[in-house]
Formats: C-alpha cells, structure tokens, sequence
C-alpha cells in the first residue's frame, strides 16, 4: 500500500518515524500498567499494535526498519543489555512470522489471527533467549502458560490493528487496495 | 474474524492447555516418588548450592548484577527479596514440589525443585 503523493519519500520518512515514535511511547506505557496475569513474564504487547501496522501499510524493508529502530530506542531510553536482547529475539521472530503471513498475501488469516501468531512468537522468541542466557532448556516450560495469556492480548491487539487500519484508510493518505 | 482466525486460536488453546495438563500430571508423578525434595539453586549457569526442603534457612546470593534473598519455611521456598529490575521472581509464588521453578533473569538465578526416592537405582530394579 504505498502512500499516493510525488513526494511520497518524505511521506514514508516521516510515517516510519511516527511509527517508531508510537511504538516507543506505547512501550513506555506498557511498563507504567501493573498488569498481571499471574503469569511471569507476560505482557500486553501494545508495541505489537504498531507493528502489525506497519506491517500492513508499508512494504517489507520499510516495516523492518519501523521494527529495528523501535527495538533500539526503546533499549537506549529504558532499557539494559539483557531486555535489549529479549526485545530483540521476540521483535524479531514475532515481526518476521508476522510479516511472512502478510506479504506472502496469506488470505485466510485475519488480523486477529496474525496477531495472535505473532504473540505467541514473542514468547517464544523471548523463551529461547532465556533458555540460551540462562543455558537451562527448562524455561520452555513457560510457554503453555504464556501462550494462553498471548491469545488473549493477541486478540486485543489485532482488534485494535483492525480499526486502526480502518481508520488509516479512511483518511485517504494511502492509496486503495 | 475470520473462520480460520477462530481455528487458529481454538487449536492453539488446546495444545497450550494440553500440554499444561501434561506437564501437571508429570509433575504429579514425579511428587509422588519422591523422599527427599530438594531444592537446586544454579547460578550464572553454574550450580550454586542444593538445600534440602525440610531445613529452613536463609540463603542469600550475591553477585555484580545484584542480591537475592531466598528463605526455606514449612517445606517451601521462597524468593523473598531482591533488587532486580521486573521483581518477577520476588512475586513467583513459593516452590514447592518438584518441576516448581522460581526464576530471575535479570541476575540470572534459577531455583528448580527436584525429588529423588531414597532406595535410587535399586528401587527401580525392584
């Protein structure tokens, strides 16, 4: 979905870092919710939002680069080594799973079930670092527990995806289709 | 939501809450067998100290990414106080049997229950 202007260069700069600037803040926000499952280590995700919409409004290296600049600048302003490498094998293996299913146009998934996928992705990608941090493959054990509280944000945030993406396109900065 | 949405999440709630169940039951099992339960506390990767569960104590651990506190009280343990930055493992609830796990990444400390049956081997053989 490419942004429809001549100078669509200086569009897409400035919607990449809108983006990243959205997916920072809802970060921040994210750690201010004592939110608590009862489960160690589960999170709502709210970073998720921003990154399935980038995934769905801008095209492969674009999103990928909305994706690695919110994992670095997040790690500068709060984070230490250790979250930067959780961030960054969760980002990645839930952004990558994420953004096969959509550019590889996989129809019969909706946003709620990318979104879903994704979650779970990040949990595992945040899993297998820790397993290899703390070199202690039992730490998997988590997963089941988290996969169930990653359903329930997964839903959450691809609602909101939905009519986030609804919105975007009604205000016709982005060409139909 | 499309069809294949709701199928997707139904089939993951089942084999998260199966393999819940699984690892519940396996963990049931290994309760049962077992005499002594002791607790195993690794370190940085490396084995810290074993204590049995029936020996209250206070165990500190110090090292330069922190201090955690571990207490043992009424065949449990607990992780009761440390300056790590999420306190996940301050807020695990206590361990108790084995499989039970207290976890704290951020210093990198892992408690993990364990049983053993005193007869070993030979009861095995039996």
């Amino acid at each position: 979905m490419p942004l429809r202007s001549k100078h669509s260069k200086t569009r897409t700069m400035v919607l990449i870092a809108v983006l990243v600037a959205q997916a920072i803040v809802l970060s921040l926000v994210e750690r201010m919710i004592p939110f608590n499952f009862n489960v160690p280590g589960a999170k709502l995700g709210l970073a998720n939002i921003v990154t399935l919409t980038a995934i769905y409004l801008l095209p492969f290296r674009q999103s990928f680069l909305v994706v690695t600049l919110r994992i670095l600048m997040t790690a500068f302003i709060v984070g230490s080594f250790s979250s930067f490498l959780y961030s960054l094998a969760g980002g990645y293996l839930s952004y990558f799973i994420m953004a096969l299913l959509v550019y590889l146009d996989f129809k019969n998934l909706g946003t709620i079930g990318i979104s879903v996928v994704g979650a779970v992705a990040h949990n595992l990608g945040q899993l297998l670092m820790a397993a290899f941090i703390i070199q202690n493959a039992f730490i998997l054990g988590y997963l089941p527990m988290l996969m169930l509280a990653a359903i329930g944000t997964g839903i959450a945030v691809g609602l909101t995806v939905q009519y986030l993406l609804k919105a975007l396109k009604a205000t016709r900065l982005f060409q139909n289709n | 939501m499309k069809k294949t949405d709701i199928i997707l999440i139904v089939v993951l709630a089942v084999v998260a809450l199966g393999s819940l169940g699984i690892m519940r039951l396996l963990q049931a099992r290994a309760a049962e067998s077992a005499d002594v339960i002791e607790a195993e506390i690794v370190v940085e990767g490396e084995l810290f100290k074993t204590v049995n569960l029936s020996e209250p104590q206070v165990i500190e651990i110090r090292t330069e990414k922190g201090y955690n506190f571990l207490k043992i009280e009424n065949g449990q343990i607990l992780m009761f106080e440390a300056d790590c930055r999420d306190q996940i493992c301050v807020n695990t609830v206590p361990a108790v049997q084995p499989g039970d796990t207290i976890v704290c990444l951020p210093h990198e400390v892992v408690v993990q229950i364990k049983g053993s049956s005193e007869g070993g081997l030979d009861a095995i053989a039996q």
